[in-house]
């Protein structure tokens, strides 16, 4: 039996919605499949958004001194383009309802929204500040010599080592940064925990990433850096490096994986896991938002 | 899971079967253990699998049924078990029938043993043919009421065809946006299934109340 679009029911397929798809295809299913929207929470998303665009002005105070590199850079231009991106009505009465009813928001004073806008804004200040003192040696350890930014891809689908075999749908995705020699990809997180080496290893969004290169030019990078940059740290190296490598191997194996999400979808398989199914998991939320008596 | 509502009489448990020379009528073979019925619309009476095991034991039903496995879970066939049983009495007549077990019609009582939920359907199906018995369904047939279906019993492409108005009710904010809704829909009713209005009423009666901080 060959997939159509028309059995998937997208046109098109996210990283992230695979990424979903695997952790819980019931919440796939409200959020992609039916397209359903609740009010969210978007403190961290817009935070992160911030940071990723402050990250990318110092990587524009690189190129942008006639040559001089960081020599002449300024860490307030860095501020200040977060400053644009990070504005105090990103904090709105859920974000603060949710933030005070956390372990961490119990613990503190805050009780605001201003208050917790005003948090947010120290932090990243710190979690700048942190990279803004490792860049020198990210470039040199790491090759994080970004030149490329929020690189936007549409690709088809095909089997590497068969690439008459092709999937129905293409994928689509945004690629944080590429470096100047093309070699390496690097996806920003911002987070408040560390990332596990072998369990981001296996997380499909970052192989997407190099499939999506692959696909579009032919030619397989390697190497997938996720940088986490760690909120609320006391600490100020604020910075971790989850170097990881993948070669045409797994490569095809991801194809396959893919394949079979969409074989799952196609079969209207949206139940939840029936092992490990997290009692936080959002489809709760879709859930609870979708009863009626 | 369906929930069991006590009857008086039941019309389906008033047919009779054939038990070695005498015709029997099917309520005086059974206890209250043995049957219930489902809520809803349409009530469906739902026999035991161990009342339909006795039933077979008492149409002296042979015990060394015959099963097959017709397919074997795999992608593409939404990792169906299909077994075929074939049940046999004592003057050699046979009856075959088949029971399927998938994703989809399974809940989560049955998600971890397909293949045993799949030969206790085929089993079921067949005895209840052998003996003639008609308009009762056995409880293997049942799948858990899934979560998704407290969308009534849309299907897939139903719930997405409204998916953009659900949008529209869970992300109003104000009775009033409510109120311009209501006005939109008396135009947009009639592209929709009566069904899908239905969910869509009662969705919207549950924000409004949200929204207007009330109990409902």
């Amino acid at each position: 039996m060959e997939l159509t679009e028309q059995q998937i029911g997208l046109d098109r397929i996210r990283p992230s919605a695979l990424d979903l798809y695997e952790k819980c295809p019931r919440w796939f299913y409200y959020k992609y499949w039916l397209g359903l929207e609740l009010e969210e929470d978007r403190l961290h998303m817009d935070f992160g958004t911030a940071i990723h665009e402050a990250i990318h002005a110092i990587f524009l105070e690189y190129d942008n001194n006639f040559g001089g590199g960081w020599e002449y850079a300024s860490f307030s231009n860095v501020l200040k383009q977060f400053g644009t991106f990070w504005k105090p009505n990103h904090v709105t009465d859920l974000s603060l309802e949710n933030y005070v009813n956390t372990v961490a928001g119990r613990a503190s004073s805050i009780r605001t929204k201003q208050e917790l806008y005003q948090y947010f804004k120290n932090d990243a200040v710190a979690m700048l500040r942190s990279y803004w003192n490792e860049k020198e040696r990210l470039l040199i350890d790491y090759n994080h010599d970004l030149a490329e930014f929020e690189v936007a891809m549409k690709v088809e689908l095909r089997n590497p080592l068969e690439p008459n075999e092709k999937l129905p749908i293409p994928m689509t995705m945004r690629i944080d940064a590429i470096n100047r020699t093309r070699t390496k990809l690097v996806d920003f997180k911002t987070s408040g925990s560390k990332y596990n080496q072998a369990e981001t290893r296996q997380k499909i969004q970052g192989q997407c990433y190099l499939f999506g290169i692959l696909m579009e030019t032919g030619v397989l990078i390697n190497d997938f850096d996720y940088v986490v940059i760690r909120k609320g740290l006391k600490s100020e190296d604020r910075i971790q490096v989850v170097s990881l490598n993948y070669d045409m191997a797994d490569m095809a194996a991801l194809y396959q994986r893919i394949k079979m999400i969409l074989v799952g979808i196609s079969n209207k398989e949206f139940s939840p896991p029936a092992i490990g199914h997290s009692p936080y998991c959002g489809c709760y939320q879709y859930e609870r938002a979708l009863k009626v008596k | 899971m369906a929930t069991i509502q006590k009857t008086t009489k039941i019309d389906n448990l008033e047919q009779e079967i054939l038990i070695g020379a005498n015709s029997v009528k099917l309520s005086s073979l059974l206890t209250e253990k043995d049957y219930w019925q489902t809520n809803g619309r349409i009530k469906r009476t739902i026999l035991t699998h161990d009342a339909i095991k006795r039933l077979a034991d008492m149409a002296s039903i042979n015990k060394a049924v015959e099963y097959a496995v017709l397919t074997q879970p795999n992608a593409y066939n939404n990792y169906q078990y299909t077994m075929q049983a074939k049940v046999c009495g004592i003057s050699g007549e046979c009856v075959v029938e088949l029971g399927e077990a998938n994703r989809s019609n399974l809940g989560s009582k049955g998600r971890n043993n397909p293949a045993n939920m799949a030969q206790k359907r085929a089993y079921d199906r067949a005895v209840l043919r052998y003996l003639g018995i008609t308009g009762l369904l056995s409880e293997e047939e049942l799948s858990d009421q899934d979560p998704e279906e407290k969308m009534d019993e849309l299907s897939h492409d139903d719930k997405r065809k409204i998916a953009p108005i659900i949008n529209q009710l869970l992300l109003a904010r104000s009775k009033k946006q409510m109120v311009l809704f209501n006005r939109a829909m008396k135009e947009k009713a009639k592209d929709f299934s009566e069904p899908q209005l239905t969910y869509l009423r009662k969705l919207y009666q549950k924000r409004l109340a949200e929204l207007q901080k009330v109990s409902f």
